[in-house]
């Protein structure tokens, strides 16, 4: 099975989301479908904005995004204090909706906070090129029950086709 | 595309803030001055034409969120023009779809605030 790897080391500033938006970009957008490329992005883009205001502004953020198959996994690691989930339930009550836009487009995501810092790691389930013409189609929402009715079927073959571990490039920004 | 935004005045104190490009946290604080401009220079009424934006995050629902909070209790509107599926849909899954009118157009998001600001100004409870 393929396995298509980027990752970067970014520096926690206001241009950070972006960057990630375009390994995202560089990885999948040559075959991948329009909508499963957004919402990737957008999933990378929270990801990455929240360790740039939540992280330390000493550190680096670590940012990864691979592709095996029809998954793909994002890796997002800041240094920093150790996050709550009760501080995260405050923020999403507040009004956060980064979360939520990534709980809805995730098929699983997790959090591992310890005193030196913080991973988020999100999977997805890429749909095919065919099925994502369709409007409304193409994220694959497979495991979370996208709430406004989107499809639930499984992805099937995503890109890249090509199959064995190949670690694009490493930079540092 | 490179991140751009302007505004123009719609007609019966309406404007319209056009924004194209990627809005994220590197540029929201940009669409969050200038929304705030035109609030402050009195329109009520805002169509967010996102027609040549080609990138939303959480950080512009916050901004848009924050003129609704100063629009609507002076009986005011926040509306957003949009046919991108990708974008309409990070409204539609924080169920901001519910919050603003979404129109596929300009052309329609314009008309319809044109209207809800001709009703206010006669003191009417626009339908929206």
């Amino acid at each position: 099975m393929t396995r298509h790897v980027i990752r970067l080391l970014l520096v926690p500033e206001t241009d950070a989301p972006a960057r990630a938006r375009s390994a995202v970009s560089t990885l999948v957008g040559a075959s991948g479908d329009a909508s499963s490329v957004f919402a990737l992005q957008v999933v990378a883009s929270e990801l990455v904005k929240n360790a740039v205001i939540y992280g330390s502004k000493a550190g680096r953020i670590r940012f990864e995004v691979a592709l095996d198959g029809g998954l793909a996994e994002i890796r997002v690691t800041n240094s920093g204090r150790r996050i709550r989930m009760r501080g995260l339930r405050t923020h999403r009550r507040k009004g956060g909706r980064g979360l939520e836009i990534i709980d809805a487009l995730a098929s699983g995501w997790s959090i591992e906070s310890g005193p030196h810092g913080t991973t988020f790691c999100v999977k997805m389930t890429l749909v095919d090129t065919d099925e994502s013409q369709a409007p409304g189609r193409g994220f694959a929402a497979v495991e979370t029950g996208y709430r406004r009715g989107m499809s639930s079927r499984k992805g099937r073959s995503v890109v890249p086709r090509a199959v064995h571990e190949n670690v694009l490039g490493t930079t540092s920004g | 595309m490179e991140f751009r935004v302007f505004t123009s005045a719609l007609g019966n104190g309406a404007s319209s803030v056009v924004v194209g490009g990627e809005v994220d946290l590197s540029t929201a604080p940009e669409l969050k001055e200038v929304l705030t401009g035109v609030i402050d220079g009195g329109s009520r009424f805002v169509l967010v034409d996102l027609s040549r934006a080609t990138f939303i995050d959480s950080t512009t629902l916050g901004v848009l969120m924050g003129a609704v909070k100063r629009v609507r209790p002076e009986g005011g509107e926040i509306a957003i023009a949009c046919d991108d599926p990708n974008i309409r849909k990070i409204f539609e899954i924080t169920l901001l779809d519910r919050v603003f009118s979404i129109f596929d157009t300009p052309e329609e998001g314009s008309a319809h605030l044109r209207r809800a600001s001709q009703l206010s100004h006669r003191g009417v409870s626009s339908p929206s």
